[in-house]
């Protein structure tokens, strides 16, 4: 499988064992540009127009950096590590979760968290996957496809009465083989025409959407409190990094940086898009 | 399923003289198996009920078949993939249609009128839940009527001289993945059919609905409770190592049996002697085998079940806990042949997973499993007394195992195609695919805990061909033995089947739009037309005023067909068939219609 663990310590090793004076050149060759790993339509975080939220926060830390930002658009999630990071084409791509063992993690930028979207004047109170309103039969909660929200409703044996709607979500396509790109404001517009009671997603992803729909709705985090049968935690809260090639600590350092010098920038940008923000 | 039943048209006007029709037709229809026996017709998909896909016109033969020419065309102002073959009941022909399921109806006295049409009005958006294309694979007739599925669900009843809407009713629903491509069979006053989408979580049934009326009579389900599933209570008594009672449930996780798939869109078989109907349930849902632990009965199954009741005497599970999408809907064959010196009732099924199956379909023995290909690797063999696959890990399709060289591809060596069996020998003319694929699962990692879960199917060319690059071949095996007889490859897959006759021929269609005849004793290449477009359904035959014709659709498209038809070039698109069959468009493009030929 892809996902095996990137032998992270021989990659840094060989790191180091790249001279110095290599290293510098290398720098220098790209110091003046940021060549930034973008979805080409992946909205809200990032699009061609760089209409996201990441490309935003992209040009922030460039520009801590005194880095013009370039974006090299990728369009299939699936690949963006393999095909276009690890090959080079680009140095830094935003919105991994902590602890990606394909990248090199920078420090945190934000911390965010899965929320159960509602109408306000459905008046439906949840707040954690412990709610009895979860476990009754019709009560239809929109999920993403291998999301943690998909793995809590197996836990409460929910997942079947949900499936056709996932089918639904894919256009009726079979994920074994191809990437379908979910917009997921269609949870949100299920929920606003009481299509689904309730939606569990990322809050990032539909912060806007749910800010800025005419019909008022709730969006709560969803208490952290959530686990398998046998103990196993399932996070609803991630800290999100940026990731750059293993190895490439100069890269690394440098990101860290600008991060914390525009912390209060990058906020600024996540307030606006509605992102509820937890403590990093 | 609404089970909501409108009739259309009937005033009390003409009423008296549909009751008048219906009577004629009634008994017309208790005879539909004897205007089967009729070789001048072709009644029913199958051929005929024993589904042999065979005909004793001898007309055309082995001495005169390259004298063999276009009679007349037809198209269907389609472009799409056109499976299944037209029907002809007395001097009329009946033709189907791909997506939007057009019928039409030409006399043969004057096949270049169109004496009357059907065009339905379906929603668009329910192409987006058919899997592999906006096949169809054609229409049924008994009654008077002519029974046709329609892509969006619906099943619906035409006269059969009118063209007029007798009935029409919602089987499936698209909204849950639910299609209807199937061929409806008729027997007696029953219309079976069963619906697409397995893999969309469909959970798979086989209807029963009145002929007359189209009233729901009963529903058979593949998974759940043995009474949805329809258990006889003798179910399995003669091989009760095939499994009995409670499986429905009891080998799934949860409720997951309630989205487990099973669905059946193949062909169907009679035997009017046991009353007992022949048919195969697909694949189960969904499709990533870790989700689904067990053995997931009773998708992959052989089925035997009472045509009044829908009672099941028999089922035989192919394939436990498939993992490699092996939908187990291919025809049903049955014949009387001897087994160790006694004349036994047969049934033969080659299924999507390589094996040939033969059984005693009265009380389900097996009594053959024999590999189509020596190609095949994904089981080493099927052990006769257990009726269980011996499984090679190596080839298997897990979440954690990259494999490669996997025969056969999720395609399976046999599909949808009906194979013609021969009129006297146990010989069947089976059309395969002879394709291998490697599978690489994929779990990567997105945002916030989501993954991408998935895997990636590249699909070429087995190992097995002459040149090593062939994709299809015809071969006669028998169905006792398992024996070959002889081969004939074939650049693509041979998706339709074959059809055999009493001139010592066999006939089918290549995916880049050849109609061949081949000498049945030995496969040698007798005759061959190119026809506008590449063929995936099989050929039939009919005898019209003393003549002989072979009639074939065209239109190229289906599941190996969906990177053609869909403009789509990443190899690993249309579940890996467009990189095995990229080259199909060098040889033929779309669209759909019916060649006929004549001496």
């Amino acid at each position: 499988m892809h996902i095996v663990d990137k032998k992270s310590c021989i990659s840094a090793v060989k790191a180091a064992l790249v001279g110095v004076a290599g290293m510098l050149a290398l720098q220098a060759q790209a110091a003046d540009e940021l060549r930034v790993c973008a979805g080409k339509d992946e909205l809200p975080y990032s699009n061609d127009k760089q209409q996201g939220f990441e490309n935003e926060i992209a040009k922030v830390v460039g520009k801590a950096m005194n880095r013009k930002v370039s974006f090299v658009w990728w369009s299939d999630a699936r690949y963006s590590v393999r095909d276009f990071l690890d090959k080079k084409q680009c140095d830094v791509l935003l919105g991994l979760d902590k602890g990606d063992p394909r990248v090199l993690n920078t420090k945190t930028y934000y911390k965010s968290g899965y929320v159960f979207v509602t109408r306000k004047d459905r008046e439906i109170d949840i707040t954690s996957w412990d709610h009895p309103y979860l476990k009754e039969r019709n009560f239809r909660l929109g999920f993403l496809p291998d999301s943690p929200a998909k793995n809590m409703m197996l836990e409460i044996g929910r997942f079947d009465d949900m499936f056709d709607y996932l089918t639904e979500l894919t256009d009726f396509k079979s994920t074994r083989n191809r990437y379908i790109k979910i917009d997921e404001r269609k949870l949100v517009n299920d929920v606003i025409t009481m299509k689904l009671h309730a939606a569990a997603i990322w809050g990032p992803t539909v912060a806007k959407y749910v800010a800025e729909s005419p019909t008022p709705l709730n969006m709560v985090l969803i208490e952290d409190n959530a686990t398998r049968a046998n103990g196993s935690k399932i996070p609803m809260q991630y800290e999100v990094v940026m990731g750059v090639r293993l190895g490439d600590e100069a890269l690394k350092a440098e990101l860290d940086n600008a991060i914390t010098s525009s912390q209060q920038e990058i906020d600024a940008i996540l307030k606006r898009e509605h992102i509820p923000l937890l403590p990093i | 399923m609404k089970g909501r039943v409108t009739h259309v048209g009937i005033s009390a006007a003409v009423s008296s003289l549909l009751v008048l029709a219906t009577m004629q037709g009634a008994q017309a229809n208790q005879d539909l198996q004897n205007l089967t026996k009729n070789a001048d017709n072709w009644a029913l998909q199958t051929g005929n009920y024993t589904g042999q896909h065979n005909s004793t016109l001898s007309q055309i033969n082995k001495g005169n078949v390259k004298n063999l020419k276009a009679a007349w065309s037809f198209s269907t102002g389609v472009l799409h993939g056109h499976e299944g073959a037209p029907l002809v009941i007395g001097d009329m022909m009946y033709i189907h249609s791909a997506f939007p399921n057009n019928t039409f109806a030409v006399n043969l006295n004057d096949p270049g009128v169109i004496a009357w049409q059907h065009k339905p009005k379906q929603i668009a958006s329910v192409k987006a839940v058919a899997c592999c294309d906006i096949v169809n694979r054609g229409l049924a007739y008994g009654d008077g009527k002519i029974v046709k599925t329609q892509l969006d669900g619906k099943l619906v009843a035409l006269d059969a001289k009118s063209g007029k809407v007798v009935w029409e009713i919602e089987v499936c629903d698209p909204k849950v993945g639910a299609t209807l491509t199937q061929a409806p069979f008729i027997v007696k006053n029953t219309v079976l059919v069963g619906c697409s989408g397995a893999e969309l979580g469909v959970r798979g049934a086989v209807n029963s609905f009145n002929l007359k009326t189209g009233e729901l009579q009963w529903r058979a389900f593949a998974t759940g409770p043995d009474e949805e599933v329809r258990l006889a209570k003798n179910f399995n008594s003669d091989n009760p190592h095939y499994g009995q009672f409670g499986l429905g449930l009891k080998t799934w996780e949860g409720d997951a049996w309630k989205i487990g798939g099973g669905t059946n869109w193949g062909w169907y078989a009679y035997d009017p002697k046991l009353n007992l109907f022949y048919y195969g349930s697909g694949n189960p849902a969904p499709w990533n085998e870790t989700m689904r632990p067990g053995d997931n009965k009773w998708t992959m199954t052989i089925w035997a079940r009472d045509l009044d009741t829908g009672e099941a005497k028999w089922g035989y599970q192919k394939t436990p806990h498939d993992e490699w999408d092996f939908a187990g809907v291919n025809q049903m064959i049955l014949s009387d042949h001897k087994v160790d010196g006694k004349v036994t009732p047969l049934l033969t099924h080659i299924d999507r997973n390589g094996i040939m199956y033969t059984l005693n379909r009265d009380n389900g023995n097996l009594i053959q499993a024999a590999k189509v290909d020596p190609a095949v690797n994904v089981f080493k063999k099927v052990d006769l007394k257990t009726g269980t696959p011996v499984r090679d890990p190596e080839f298997s399709t897990r979440m954690d195992h990259k494999s490669t060289n996997v025969c056969p591809s999720a395609m399976g060596f046999h599909n949808q195609g009906l194979d013609a069996l021969d009129l006297d020998e146990p010989i069947v003319y089976a059309g395969l695919n002879h394709i291998c694929m490697d599978w690489e699962p994929f779990m990567l990692p997105y945002r916030a805990g989501q993954f991408f879960v998935g895997a990636t199917l590249a699909m070429y060319p087995g190992p097995s061909g002459p040149t090593k690059k062939e994709m299809g071949q015809v071969r006669a095996m028998d169905i006792v033995t398992g024996k070959y007889k002889w081969t004939k490859w074939e650049k693509f897959a041979v998706w339709g089947g074959t059809l055999a006759t009493k001139g010592g021929l066999v006939a089918y269609n290549t995916l880049d739009g050849y109609i061949k005849a081949l000498d049945k004793d030995n496969g040698k290449e007798l005759w061959k037309f190119k026809m506008p477009s590449g063929g995936i359904g099989a050929p039939m035959t009919y005898q019209f005023k003393g003549k002989q014709y072979i009639g074939s659709m065209y239109g190229v498209g289906g599941w190996p067909g969906v990177g053609l038809v869909f403009d789509l070039t990443d190899p690993s698109a249309g579940l890996g068939a467009v990189g095995a069959f990229k080259e199909l468009q060098n040889h033929t493009q779309m669209g759909g219609g019916l060649m006929v030929f004549s001496l």
